[in-house]
């Protein structure tokens, strides 16, 4: 009676569900493997299905009869908002109290006011977009989640201090699978600002798994910013309820199709700043980067596959909105900024993690700006950026964390020589940051779709200057990481580098994905993101497009060709010559290069990277990237007050 | 793109834009001598250099070194065949930058604490030429409404009327790259000053003449990117050639080098106040200018 599509949903929706309660019951170690074994058969099986479908031909699911669901949907908001006031009551945090409370009291009356408005629109709409978003929810995150089964058995043998709740644990990376399927899936706007609270509660849950002082005030952090985003986002669906309009305008199908834009302003101004904090832009990034306290996977969902990725989507979803209003323009340059300036924080960290949650930070700048500019060029650049970026970053999170557990340490400057210590993660680290900004990999492509869309956008050259300098701050940092693990190759291979198979599958799994992502993206161009635009801008036409054009991809292909032969020289090459010690001034050298000290002693070398502390130090820059970026952000609601339009 | 052409235009470049590169290095160092009172070298110098170097023994402190040289010279001359076969400016700008990494990463893994400055600063160096390089494409495409080199000579008239600028900005990057003071941070001149060549201090041999014969490229790079700019008027472009390689000159023989900080400084203030301001202008009155 229902359609295999319709099914599908619902598993993708319940079966993360029905497997976080199950994990959550069961303790041994067996049965969980087990358990995640399947769930994540089945999730990436069903994401597959459901995407083939849809791109065959986009779905639209209408339920008779959704009142219940709605009925459901505000019982988990109001669960929810009342687990974080108690929890806010027990560690005595005041603003997030407040927040909560205020969060509350919005969701009781917008269920009073709203609830008769819902229906006539389809529940479940799945097109190319959310098709990217599925594959990149159901692969990569369920990667993600079965990387984690080796990484917290090391994790709990290494910090024997933090009380071991895997169950809880897993329970909640489940929980926000499901919930940002709920977030891709929904075309009802109520139904996603469902899903929405929920990915809040389980970020803030998971950065606070190891319960110690500093995990706690980061996780309230987390959630206070959050919760910004969610009121911001309640009240523009009071908003659109308050517009009289002939269609639903609850959901996004309506919303798109809506013609009087300019009555859309102030509800498009609060969602953007929705998708602001989610999104971890400035002034909210510190909630992102206060989140690497929590075990590496949490950082890798939070990061790559889901939470920040439900904010860009949604802006993303909402892009030709964006374009025909100025409320747009200052989107874009919130996310412009953003990116320059996280970047150029991303040069003065040595903590591994920080790097990758800057630069997490800074291409999630781009995205924004992209969406903000909401052309279908921008657009194009804009979904190119989230896959590149998800799956690179998912894959250097999982290395960085393996790396972590093998050598003791998460600071790139211990990372030298790893290329020889642990040559399976180091490889694949290498393709993971190579694949971040280096040409002829996908971000690179993204990066100049975005340019070619800024420079055809307004204002397009306040745009492409501040693109123009980020990048260069992005070179800087990546490449001395990258030089970092070609350093000091005389060590040893380390001792025990058996990883497990857990965690070898996902990060194989996704070493190949970066580089067929890279093969690929003209087929993604062509057969995924060009259909969508096609859809959503009835004027759009795929030729007109420097990044699509064919000359380009033989240059590319070329390209490809000579890293290959030259990857294959590396390996197959002679490396027969006389090896020398290394050059240091004249000094007598050893064979393992070290100098002779003045005392006779032979010493190491030890070379460190710069990380220009004045000049893009957190002291430095952060204070004015958040006065800058609120002075931005207070422009982007009033100009959503004033109605301004392009 | 007419596919002949494009050809002959990348293997006319992978040929002669050395052999040009090599003569021009020649005739600086001839210059230089003069100008410091000496006789200096024959005019054929580099080339003989290379040669020798290339009849060296094989020696490195790591072996990857071998690799990461050859995967710089090779990427080097496939951007400027791109270049030559009138392509997209973008594609050119990015491979450079993967070219120039992997001389980076071959000065990293000789773990040697000069070879270490100059790597550290040679990505500065890469860094502070990003921006200028974008723009650079940025101005090309909002004159021509497109990255593709090959419509620079479409237009009626030469491209620098629009992005004077640019081209002066162009000029400062091409005294960073050239490696020549004030901007020789990455690698001095010569090898007896206190930064011993920083980049390549640890290369030799074969090694050591790819990354010459790269530089070489690279430099008729940044030269053919200046000359584009004045499509059809190649006197203009003679004469702005001379101009620039006497200015070059001089300035080499002038300055002390200037630390990494001042460098950055210098040209990306140079970079803002000619290239952003340029494309300001040009993005504001774009619809009375073209």
């Amino acid at each position: 009676m229902y359609s295999p599509d319709f099914i599908a949903i619902l598993v993708l929706l319940l079966v993360p569900v029905c497997a976080a309660l199950l994990l959550a019951v069961f303790k041994p170690d067996i049965i969980r493997n087990v358990l995640v074994g399947i769930t994540s058969v089945v999730i990436i099986g069903t994401s597959l299905f459901l995407a083939w479908n849809a791109w065959l031909s986009p779905i639209y699911v209408t339920i008779e009869n959704a009142a219940w669901m709605n009925t459901i949907l505000f019982i988990i908001e109001i669960v929810i908002s009342l687990i974080i006031i108690g929890l806010s009551i027990k560690y005595k945090k005041v603003l997030p109290l407040i927040l909560a409370v205020i969060q509350f009291v919005l969701l009781s009356f917008l269920e009073y006011f709203g609830i008769d408005q819902i229906g006539g629109a389809q529940e479940f709409v799945v097109n190319n977009f959310t098709v990217v978003m599925i594959l990149i929810i159901g692969v990569i995150g369920t990667l993600i989640c079965v990387y984690s089964l080796g990484y917290m058995k090391d994790y709990h043998e290494h910090q024997t201090s933090v009380p071991n709740r895997k169950r809880y644990f897993f329970a909640l990376m489940f929980l926000f699978l499901s919930a940002m399927f709920g977030i891709v899936l929904s075309n009802n706007l109520m139904w996603i600002l469902c899903a929405w609270e929920v990915t809040t509660l389980c970020s803030f849950l998971l950065i606070g798994y190891s319960l110690t002082t500093e995990a706690v005030n980061n996780s309230f952090r987390a959630v206070w910013m959050n919760l910004i985003g969610g009121i911001s986002f309640t009240l523009a669906l009071y908003f659109l309820i308050g517009i009289n309009a002939p269609i639903n305008l609850l959901s996004v199908s309506g919303l798109l199709a809506y013609p009087d834009v300019h009555t859309l302003t102030i509800p498009l101004a609060l969602i953007a700043l929705a998708g602001l904090t989610k999104a971890a832009q400035f002034p909210f990034s510190t909630w992102l980067t206060g989140a690497m306290v929590a075990p590496t996977p949490v950082s890798a969902l939070l990061h790559s596959s889901t939470m920040v990725k439900a904010g860009v989507y949604i802006l993303v979803l909402f892009a030709p909105l964006f374009a025909e209003t100025w409320v747009g323009i200052a989107l874009a340059l919130v996310g412009a900024f953003t990116f320059l300036m996280a970047s150029a924080l991303a040069i003065s960290q040595s903590n591994a993690k920080k790097v990758l949650a800057y630069s997490t930070i800074a291409n999630l700048g781009l995205i924004t700006a992209c969406a903000g500019i909401g052309t279908p060029g921008a657009v194009m650049a804009a979904i190119l950026l989230i896959i590149f970026h998800a799956v690179a970053k998912a894959l250097l999170f999982l290395c960085v964390g393996a790396v972590e557990h093998k050598t003791g340490s998460r600071d790139i400057e211990d990372m030298d020589g790893l290329i020889v210590r642990l040559p399976l993660l180091a490889n694949m680290m290498v393709i993971g940051i190579c694949g971040m900004y280096l040409a002829p990999f996908g971000m690179l492509v993204s990066k100049w779709a975005a340019l070619e869309a800024f420079l055809t956008a307004p204002f397009g050259y306040v745009f492409v200057t501040l693109l123009a300098f980020g990048s260069a701050f992005t070179v800087f940092f990546w490449t001395k990481w990258l030089g970092k693990l070609f350093m000091r190759m005389n060590k040893p291979p380390a001792p025990k580098v058996t990883l497990h198979f857990s965690e070898k599958v996902p990060v194989i799994t996704l070493g190949i994905l970066v580089i067929g992502c890279c093969i690929a993206f003209p087929a993604m161009i062509i057969g995924l993101i060009s259909p969508y635009l096609h859809g959503i801008y009835p004027l759009y036409t795929p030729g007109l497009f420097g990044v699509t054009s064919s000359d380009n991809y033989i240059m590319l292909g070329i390209m490809l060709f000579i890293i290959l032969i030259l990857c294959l020289g590396a390996f197959f090459g002679s490396k027969a010559g006389r090896k020398l010690p290394p050059y240091i001034g004249g000094r007598a050298v050893d064979n393992d290069g070290r100098f002779l000290g003045s005392l006779g002693v032979y010493k190491e070398t030890k070379n460190a990277n710069y990380y220009l502390e004045e000049y893009c130090g957190e002291q430095k820059l952060l204070m004015p990237s958040w006065i800058i970026s609120l002075i931005l952000i207070a422009a982007m609601l009033l100009l959503g007050i004033m109605g301004a339009m392009i | 793109m007419n596919i002949m052409m494009a050809i002959i235009g990348a293997v006319a470049f992978l040929v002669f834009a050395p052999l040009i590169g090599g003569l021009l290095m020649g005739c600086d160092r001839v210059f230089t001598a003069r100008m410091q009172s000496r006789v200096g070298p024959p005019i054929l110098q580099p080339f003989y250099d290379v040669v020798k170097l290339w009849h060296k023994e094989k020696a490195f402190s790591s072996p990857v070194e071998t690799i990461f040289t050859t995967a710089y010279l090779v990427l080097v001359a496939f951007s400027g065949a791109m270049l030559a076969t009138g392509g997209n400016i973008l594609l050119v700008v990015f491979s450079l930058t993967l070219a120039h990494t992997f001389l980076i990463l071959a000065a990293y893994s000789a773990n040697a604490p000069f070879s270490h400055i100059g790597a550290e600063r040679e990505l500065i160096s890469v860094m502070i030429m990003e921006p200028a390089l974008i723009l650079y494409a940025a101005g090309i495409f909002m004159v021509t409404g497109s990255f593709m080199l090959i419509d620079v000579f479409r237009m009626g008239v030469p491209v620098i009327v629009y992005i004077p600028g640019i081209l002066l900005m162009m000029f400062s990057i091409l005294l960073l790259r050239l490696r020549k003071s004030p901007f020789d941070i990455s690698t001095s001149e010569h090898a007896h000053q206190e930064l011993v060549k920083g980049v390549t201090s640890s290369l030799s041999g074969k090694n050591l003449a790819k990354v010459e014969v790269a530089h070489w490229y690279e430099a008729m790079i940044l030269i053919a990117l200046m000359i584009l700019l004045f499509s059809q008027v190649y006197i203009a472009a003679v004469l702005m050639l001379l101009v620039v390689f006497f200015l070059v000159l001089i300035i080499d023989n002038v300055f002390p080098r200037v630390t990494w900080q001042t460098t950055v400084k210098r040209i990306w203030i140079t970079t803002l106040i000619l290239g952003v301001v340029n494309i300001v202008i040009l993005g504001i009155f774009e619809g009375v200018l073209l």
